[in-house]
This record gives C-alpha cells, structure tokens and sequence, in this order.
C-alpha cells in the first residue's frame, strides 16, 4: 500500500475490509448501493414518504398531528446535540421555544417583516439567548449548566405570563396571520406541513453534518475525557457554549413554527414539563443519535396524541419509558452502544 | 535549524525552576530544579508517590505550581492553561491510558491533530474545500506516525479503541500526543502495564520517533534499564526532593538512590 491509499483506507465495509472509494460520481452511487442496500432503499422509501405525505393522509387530524410532531423534532434533535454529543445536561429547552414563538407571534402581528426573514430572526434572538446564558455556565462546570438553564426556562415563562404589553400575558397573543413566503400563503395544516418539514429537515441535516464532522468528534472527546482533550489542545468552553447556541437556535425555529401553526401564542406551551418532555424525548431515542431524537419526539407526541387516554399522562409514560429502557438498553432506543450512557 | 535563527536553539527546552506543590499538609514538590535541553531525552525516576507524576502535571499545567515557575522554550509558561501550552507545542501521555473509548483508532490521534487545522470546527460542518485539504494533510501525518510502530495500528484503523490491547492503546496515545507536533513530549509511566517485550519495543521506537520530530522529552518510568537505554540525562526524585541528578550510570551507583530505593522494597 502507498501512503496515499492508507490515507484512503480510512473507508470501510460493514465487515471491517477496507473499500477503495471510487472516484466518478456515478461509480460511487452504484458502490455505496451495493454496499448499503437496506440502509439506502429505506431512506429513498423515506423520502418518497415524506414527499406524498399531504396526498396520503386522509384526515386533517392525522395531518395535524404529523406537523406537531415535525415541530418538536428541533427540539428534540437540539436537546440530543449539548445533552448527546457534548454531554452537557441541559433542561431548558422551552425557554428558547419561547423566544422563538414570542419573536413570531410579536413581529408577525405587529409588524410587516416577511415571514421567512421572522424565522431567521426568532432563530438568532434564541440563538443569542443561549449563546449569552452559556457562556458563563459552562467556563464554571458543566453540571451547572442544568441548573442556568432551569432557571432560565422559570425567568422566561415569568416574563410572558407578567410582560403583558408585549406578551399578553395569560391571554397570550392571538391572530398570528398565515404563514405567508414569495406570494405563496399556507391556507392549511397540509400547506403548513412543508414549512414545517423545510425547518425538521434543515435541523435534521445540520445535526448529522456536527456530528459526522471534526467539531462532533470535538464535542465528543471533551464529552468522554475533558482533561485528555485539553492536553491534546482542545478549548472547553468555546466548543461547547456553540453547540448549546446551536440547538437554542433549533429551539427558536421551533416555537416560530408553533406560532404560525397554532396562530396563537400563551406561556403554557412553554412551561418546564415542556423541557422535561423534550429532555425524555433525546434519552428515549438514544443520546448522540439523529434518529432517535427523531424518533422519541415522534413517540411522545405522536403515541398519546392518537392513543387518547394517554395524553394525560404523557410525561409519566416517558418516565416509564425511561426507566425501562435504563434497565434493559440504557443507551435509548436507537442510541449507539458506543454513546456513553448519561448516567456512568 | 540553522544558525539565523537563533531561536529554534531553545526547540523543545524546558527548565522548572523551584517548584514547589503542597497538597494541604503534604509537599509533593519542594522547590524541585529540572531541566530538559532541545532535543535530549531527559528522565525522572524516583519510589511510588515521589512526585513524579506531579511534575509531569505542572509542565501539562494541569496542577498549579505554589510557587516557582515553568519556562518553556525561554518564555514564563506558568500561568497558561491545559489546552494553550499544548498548542504551544507541549504534548503529554497519562499514567492511565486516557483515550476517548466510543472513537476509532483514527478519529482518536486526530483529536491530536486539532491545532494543526487552519479551518474552523465550523468549516468542518460545511466541509469547505480548505478543511478537505486540512484533512488530508492531517491524515497523511497521523499515517506517518501510526506506520512507526510498524503493523500494530494501521490495520486496525477503524477499530474502536476500546477493543485494542493495552500496548495498543498506549501507542495510540503517543501517537496522539505527537499529532500535537510537539517540541516537548511528556511520558508518565508509558511503559507501565506492558509486558517486558513490548517495553522493550516501544523503547526501541520512541529515540528515532521523537528524532524524526525533533521533539525532545520528559520521562517519568519505573523501569530503571529503560531510562538508561533511552536518557542521557536523570533525575532522582524522593520525597519531592532531588536526590541524584546526571547521567543513568553514575544516578544508579549514588548510595543516597539506593537508600532511597531500597528504603521501599
């Protein structure tokens, strides 16, 4: 082998043996193919999926019930990323859904800010928030990370139930218009469902792209070895406020959605059972995988939202969840066994 | 390398001077002298709680000294944290292999290599055309270094390092270290755990891999007939205080190293 097909070799099958990865495009699609066949074919039905989906839903309510769940997948997918990948316990995720829905409802109703532009701009407000209430709390531990962001998600929710003028208060802020980009009006859930899926598949992507990548692996060693990573040149604090700056920004998109789906923005969407369910969400499908977090937010809001008598007791059932899946796979659904599990 | 420059002279020098570390009641460290020239393995040796690993972790900046001072490469280091003096070129093994366990052998000794890139870890998301070069070059080197201990890591590039035998993961973390680039290698205990066969390899492989990388080093090691194999310079160490200093042979035949020794076992 020359020194440059070890560098390549770095590419390797399921069982271990190296592949020479191909070099023409199309040559790599039919490698990959023959490599990867389930993994591959489920994707692509996936996709098709997903692209049909407003013709095969029959009812508005079902369809309703797949955007809810396309909204909570940046939460749950942010969640996974400080709590996941950089094993930083966080539980204030509601605080930046908050920003994000106030930030909508108050520019959408109040001004005349196109739609898309209100998005990015809940998106950097949420962003800001978590970069700003990080960035202390990590220099000191990362445990007391939890504890800031708790407080936050009190100090946030006591701001929309008490700044009236701006929030509504109680009442919150209603009339929220329509979704509304390029002259194209979302007139119902089966319109709004793309809006909704654009914003899941941009932060579904982003995840996968942080944690396939350099900075991932980053995250990952400060995760398992902070003092090792230190002394192989990493910074602590810069890598990891970032990531929680990140998944704040997935919080904000998230609660922009949930303003313009339910037209109508109160503080009891943003209480702290609301980031202890997103918490569930991230453990239940696995720490450190997309797909879980994907798939726990589809659980926990899908399951009670058909199976109607459980929706009272939807956090207690993720507790259940949780506690059986701690005995028997304690790196969640789909969580890799490689994940150090949160409790060591 | 040349005489223009007169400050690659000072590559990979470290001198503490009168360091000393308390640990409440206990001094680890008693206003403790050492030196390592460019270039030179330098060792430490010294009985189970002697100080040796602290002195490794004062020069790593991981323990703060009470007082005295750590200069390396002629500039005041004392006070830089972890991550800043390994960027500055000094890179360190543990005592207790510390590797990251759910990585593979490759993506471990690239976390090694982080200073090396001059793309952003958010380039690395977009992977932007500099950070696919980046890569290359950083793998190129991790494959360099790997292929110096011969075949024991590169078939099992992928494997997770979990899975690797001890002496493996030990090489791993050398090889860690020396994506650092470092001018300066600190070995706490590397041969610790190893069987005498593979001691006597990895002996063997570090004098020509830290010449290659004209990176001078500390050893801390048990293992009296490593250090005179590898040093050419020892330090004895008992009780935080210095009990012998100069070459391996006359460290070995000092009555104050025997006692101190002996005093032990």
């Amino acid at each position: 082998m020359s020194k440059l097909d070890m560098g390549k070799a770095a590419v390797f099958a399921d069982d271990g043996t190296p592949i020479d990865v191909a070099t023409s495009p199309w040559a790599r699609v039919k490698q990959v193919l023959a490599l990867r066949p389930v993994r591959i074919t489920l994707i692509v039905v996936g996709i098709v999926v997903l692209f049909v989906m407003p013709v095969i839903v029959p009812s508005q309510y079902i369809m309703n019930v797949i955007v809810v769940c396309l909204i909570w997948i940046p939460l749950s997918i942010g969640q996974n990323l400080v709590t996941g990948n950089a094993g930083v316990t966080v539980m204030g995720q509601a605080a930046f859904y908050a920003v994000g829905a106030y930030t909508a409802a108050i520019l959408s109703t109040r001004t005349e800010i196109p739609h898309p532009i209100i998005f990015l701009i809940a998106m950097c407000l949420a962003g800001l928030v978590g970069f700003v209430i990080s960035l202390p709390a990590v220099r000191v531990s990362g445990d007391y990370v939890f504890v800031v962001t708790l407080g936050l998600n009190l100090i946030v929710l006591d701001v929309a139930r008490q700044w009236i003028d701006v929030t509504g208060g109680a009442a919150g802020t209603p009339g929220i218009p329509l979704f509304t980009a390029f002259g194209w009006v979302s007139r119902s859930v089966y319109d709004f469902y793309w809006v909704a899926l654009i914003v899941a598949a941009v932060c579904t992507a982003l995840a996968v792209a942080i944690g396939a990548s350099r900075y991932g692996r980053t995250l990952t060693a400060l995760r398992e070895d902070r003092m090792a990573a230190e002394a192989s040149g990493i910074r602590a604090t810069a890598p990891r406020v970032w990531i929680i700056a990140v998944s704040a920004m997935m919080g904000g998109l998230a609660g922009a959605l949930l303003a313009f789906h339910l037209g109508f923005v109160g503080p009891s969407s943003f209480d702290t059972q609301v980031s202890l369910l997103i918490f569930e969400m991230a453990i239940i499908g696995g720490l450190g995988s997309v797909r879980g977090s994907i798939l726990g937010a589809v659980l926990l809001i899908a399951l009670p939202e058909l199976l109607r008598p459980l929706q009272d007791i939807r956090l207690g059932l993720g507790g259940i969840i949780i506690i059986l899946l701690m005995i028997y796979r304690p790196n969640g659904i789909l969580g890799s066994s490689s994940t150090s599990p949160l409790v060591k | 390398m040349t005489l223009a420059e007169p400050t690659t002279s000072l590559r990979g020098d470290l001198a503490v001077r009168a360091a000393t570390v308390r640990y409440g009641g206990l001094t680890a460290l008693d206003a403790f002298d050492l030196r390592v020239r460019g270039g030179s393995i330098t060792g430490v040796i010294g009985p189970n709680g002697s100080g040796k690993s602290t002195l490794i972790n004062i020069v790593a900046g991981i323990t703060p000294v009470d007082s005295g001072s750590v200069v390396f490469e002629g500039a005041d280091v004392t006070g830089l944290t972890v991550p800043k003096r390994a960027s500055i070129g000094i890179a360190r093994t543990f005592q207790a292999i510390r590797l990251f366990d759910s990585m593979s052998v490759l993506e471990n000794v690239l976390i090694g290599a982080t200073r090396n890139y001059r793309s952003s870890l958010a380039a690395s998301v977009f992977r932007t055309p500099r950070l696919k070069k980046d890569d290359e070059v950083q793998r190129e080197l991790a494959m360099e270094i790997l292929a110096s201990f011969g075949n024991r890591l590169l078939p099992r590039l992928s494997h997770p390092v979990g899975t690797l035998s001890y002496a493996n993961r030990r090489r791993v973390e050398i090889t860690r270290a020396f994506m650092l680039q470092p001018s300066l290698l600190l070995l706490d205990e590397p041969m610790a755990g190893m069987n005498p066969h593979e001691s006597w390899e990895l002996a063997e492989q570090l004098p020509g891999l830290l010449r290659d990388r004209d990176c001078s080093a500390l050893i801390v090691e048990h293992k009296m007939d490593i250090i005179t194999h590898l040093c050419s310079d020892v330090y004895v160490l008992d009780h935080g205080v210095e009990i012998a200093h100069g070459s391996p042979r006359d460290v070995v035949k000092d009555p104050a190293v025997e006692e101190a020794f002996l005093g032990i076992e």
